[in-house]
């Protein structure tokens, strides 16, 4: 495998994506079998490690087989740093066996919570933008960070509704980022959906980011659900029209990779072939 | 503290039900998509129930489960957590009186292929090898005819062996008979060679006729690589 980190000798982080360039995909056990090592490959992956953490028997050696042959990033979905519970070092331990394992350099998850009590909701749950929060976070980013040995990259979440806060989203990243010196794992289809949901500009969004500390993009699929009355991050469908115009306005501002994440309704490979395509052409019109 | 409130008020409305408050749609959104995964996850691991169950009855299942609240991080592992939540409190039992039986047979099926194997080499059975039990396998005693659909209801008690067969990826589930049955119970805790006693001795036959009549059983075991040679001896 691949993973040639810069060493920063004053700085034990890792300063942005080292060995991760261009554009990425998810790696997903649907379509898994359906890879061939001498056809289409995105120029990476991102998986979801705790989808991985258990194997299953025939899909090891595949596995195994593609994430040799790209670099990759661990995408995780259970730290729920934003939880009011201290880290699962148990977990933590787990995941830094599997990073280990795979000499796996970046792992991102998500600026949410999703369990309390021990209770797992299995979703992303939305926190208070207050500067304890920051605080909180920051403390817990530490722990994980020497935990796992790495950096921890986050992801900017969708939320459907703010609990009490007293900061705008944008100044809640741009702060956490330089309390915490973590990257952000820019999520332009979440910022897309936030804006029409709680009706604020997106592209102002993006203007007032502080992009130099973002590592990488991510681009997925929404839909407007009729019954709740909202735009929902669904990660289920094809990317939307809006959101490619929105990346390209973001990519004129920041050269950094970009990824498509698939998580529900997963379609063939082929037919991710044909999303990536239109990524491509994308990024090479700006 | 008000942070706390407000994450424990989320908890509480998503998973122990609560009446969302009316001012914000948000909490509607949160209730409907941690329900809606909860209910794919259930659903995809148990096609059987799901088709043959009341729909409200199983939404309810959901969300007594819920309330309990599901403590694994791992997604896949939930759905066993929902097995033993439902078996413990003996939910709908009269009217599905086969249900653990049910959800056992459903559960192992992904048990035993998200496990890790190691390849093993098949070499003939023989007596003279000494053997030990793979992973790849689940027994248990039923109660219900489960594994065909047509007969859930149908009470007997039967011997059924799950196992993750290495031809083609896939589990297979196969009836045995009581005595192959104690026997590899007996074997799971003990040697091959004192769980051939436990069948002498339950049977009252000798120590060679139990392994003559055995030997096909014990060979079959071995091509499925359910019994594996042990180097560790």
């Amino acid at each position: 495998m691949q993973n040639v980190v810069q060493v920063v000798v004053d700085n034990p982080k890792v300063q942005g994506m080292n060995n991760i360039y261009g554009l990425g995909l998810g790696l997903r056990r649907d379509f898994l079998q359906e890879v061939d090592k001498n056809g289409f490959l995105p120029d990476w992956w991102e998986i979801a490690p705790e989808n991985w953490f258990n194997i299953p028997f025939h899909h090891r050696e595949k596995f195994e087989e593609m994430i040799s042959l790209r670099p990759v990033v661990a995408h995780g979905l259970s730290l729920s740093i934003g939880s009011l519970e201290p880290v699962d070092m148990k977990f933590l331990k787990k995941m830094k066996r599997f990073l280990d394992r795979y000499n796996i350099e970046y792992y991102s998850d998500h600026i949410s919570f999703s369990s309390l009590m021990g209770n797992q909701t299995y979703d992303l749950l939305p926190l208070s933008m207050t500067k304890k929060v920051i605080d909180r976070i920051s403390h817990k980013v530490k722990i994980v960070e020497d935990t796992l040995e790495r950096s921890l990259i986050l992801e900017n979440a969708t939320y459907y509704y703010v609990p009490d806060s007293d900061m705008s989203e944008v100044d809640f990243l741009n702060e956490l980022m330089q309390k915490s010196g973590v990257k952000l794992l820019l999520d332009v289809n979440n910022i897309y959906v936030n804006s029409i949901n709680h009706n604020f500009n997106a592209y102002s969004f993006i203007d007032r980011l502080d992009l130099k500390n973002c590592a990488y993009i991510h681009v997925a699929g929404h839909y407007y659900d009729n019954d709740l009355g909202m735009i929902i991050d669904s990660h289920g469908m094809k990317v939307k029209h809006e959101v490619w115009e929105f990346l390209k306005y973001t990519l004129s501002k920041i050269k950094i990779p970009v990824m498509i994440e698939r998580d529900n309704n997963i379609p063939s490979y082929k037919a991710m072939k044909k999303e990536f395509d239109t990524m491509q052409k994308v990024v090479n019109s700006v | 503290m008000y942070e706390y409130s407000e994450q424990k008020k989320l908890i509480d409305i998503t998973l122990r039900r609560k009446e969302s408050p009316k001012k914000h749609q948000g909490y509607r959104v949160y209730k409907a998509l941690v329900y809606h995964r909860y209910f794919e996850i259930l659903s995809n691991a148990y096609p059987l129930f799901y088709e043959i169950v009341d729909k409200k009855e199983f939404e309810n299942l959901i969300q007594k489960f819920m309330r309990y609240g599901a403590k694994k991080h791992l997604v896949w592992k939930m759905p066993n957590e929902f097995r033993k939540f439902i078996k413990i409190n003996n939910f709908i039992k009269e009217k599905y009186p086969f249900l653990d039986d049910l959800l056992w047979f459903e559960w192992i099926e992904v048990n035993l292929a998200m496990k890790h194997y190691k390849k093993y080499k098949q070499k003939k059975f023989s007596y003279d090898n000494k053997y030990r039990l793979n992973k790849n396998f689940s027994l248990k005693k039923l109660e219900y005819k489960v594994f065909e659909k047509e007969n859930f209801n149908k009470k007997l008690d039967t011997y059924l062996l799950a196992y993750y067969d290495f031809g083609d990826y896939s589990v297979y589930y196969r009836e045995v008979s009581e005595i192959l049955y104690i026997f590899l119970k007996a074997f799971k805790k003990s040697s091959m060679q004192e769980s051939l006693k436990v069948i002498a001795n339950l049977s009252k036959e000798h120590i060679n006729d139990v392994k003559a009549f055995l030997k096909p059983a014990l060979k079959e075991l071995v091509r499925k690589q359910i019994l594996v040679i042990d180097n560790k001896i």
